[in-house]
This record gives structure tokens, C-alpha cells and sequence, in this order.
């Protein structure tokens, strides 16, 4: 697993991050906005159904996210 | 890879998806296989293989005779990686992804990772919705 990030920052001088990183492909980064903030509108599944198990989603991954 | 595409309509509208999230998905979707960085047969080829992975039936119409040597180098390359990201994605090492980001630039590399990450994601929502 790499330590450090393997893609630079779009935006020169910035510390790579998703969203700088992904901002390489400026469209493929707003439809997937467009898309991930569908999934945290309010619907069936609570918020709090959601955010548990991104949390532990990210856990299990060993993501810092 | 507009078959790639209107497949994957195919197959997300059969899973009854909110047409909402359906349309945002298949828009999404269709924003990291249209990208133009990658080559569609290297984004076809690794699709094949992730699925294949996940134990899908593929069409194996995919076909290096007519790479180039380059061409042939960096789809071994990139399905190298697109073996690692279904369930070994922690041992990617920078090795995989450098002559993938020295042919395809940081551009590139995102729409790759993007693509093959979400080629993974399709199969497990497949996998375990059971009704694609």
C-alpha cells in the first residue's frame, strides 16, 4: 500500500486529496458529486444507516476516509 | 465502448434503480469509460477481466493482434492493476501505476482508476443484489 499519494493535486501547490486529484477530470469529478450527493439525500435508508456503514465500510477497507 | 455503456444501461435499469439515481449513475458511468485518455480496448479488456474475477461469463472478443507493442505493454499493465483492485487492492504498489501514468498522465491515471474502481463496484452490486 502506497504512503504517499500516487497522482498529484490538480491545482498546483496543493497537498493531493480526492477532490484535487480527481479535478484532473473536472467531468468525471461533478457527475460523480452529482451521483455521491443523491445517495445522502434523505430516502428509504436513514442518514444514520448510511453513515454507519460508510464508516464501517472505510474500517474494513483501511481507508482514511 | 458504446456497447460498454448502453450494457451497463441495460443492465441498471433492470435492477429498477430510482430513475434518479439511475440517471446520475449512468451518467456518471458514462463520464469514465467516454474519457478519451484510455483506449477503449484497454477499458474493455480490463472490464472483461474484473468480471471474470468476480466469476461473470464474458466474451473473450478481446484481442492484443492488433496492438502495438506499446498498446500490448500497457494493457498488460493496466490489467495488472484491474486484477489488484477486486481483492488485493492494497497490494498496488506505485510500480503497477508508473508506466500507466508515464503513457496516460496524471489525466489518465484518474480516469483508470475511476474506471476499474466502479467496474469492481458494478459486479458487487450484482453480486449482491442478485437481480442485474
Amino acid at each position: 500500500m502506497s504512503t504517499k499519494p500516487r497522482v498529484k493535486s490538480a491545482i498546483e501547490g496543493e497537498v493531493p486529496n480526492f477532490s484535487n486529484v480527481m479535478l484532473h477530470k473536472r467531468n468525471i469529478l461533478e457527475s460523480f458529486g452529482d451521483l455521491y450527493s443523491e445517495f445522502w439525500q434523505k430516502s428509504v435508508v436513514s442518514l444514520e444507516i448510511k453513515e454507519m456503514t460508510r464508516i464501517r465500510n472505510a474500517r474494513i477497507t483501511d481507508c482514511g476516509y | 465502448m458504446a456497447e460498454i455503456s448502453q450494457n451497463r444501461g441495460i443492465s441498471l435499469a433492470t435492477a429498477q434503480l430510482p430513475k434518479k439515481i439511475f440517471d446520475k449513475y449512468k451518467n456518471f458511468i458514462d463520464s469514465t469509460i467516454d474519457g478519451h485518455d484510455i483506449p477503449a480496448g484497454i477499458l474493455e479488456a480490463c472490464d472483461s477481466r474484473i468480471r471474470q474475477i468476480h466469476g461473470f461469463e464474458v466474451d473473450n472478443k478481446s484481442s492484443s493482434g492488433d496492438l502495438s507493442l506499446t498498446e500490448n505493454f500497457l494493457k498488460r499493465a493496466a490489467l495488472a492493476v484491474a486484477e489488484k483492485i477486486a481483492f488485493s487492492v492494497h497490494d498496488i504498489e506505485d510500480s503497477d501505476l508508473d508506466p500507466l501514468k508515464k503513457a496516460f498522465g496524471e489525466a489518465g491515471c484518474v480516469q483508470l482508476i475511476t474506471a476499474l474502481a466502479f467496474f469492481d463496484v458494478e459486479c458487487r452490486l450484482e453480486l449482491a443484489s442478485g437481480v442485474f
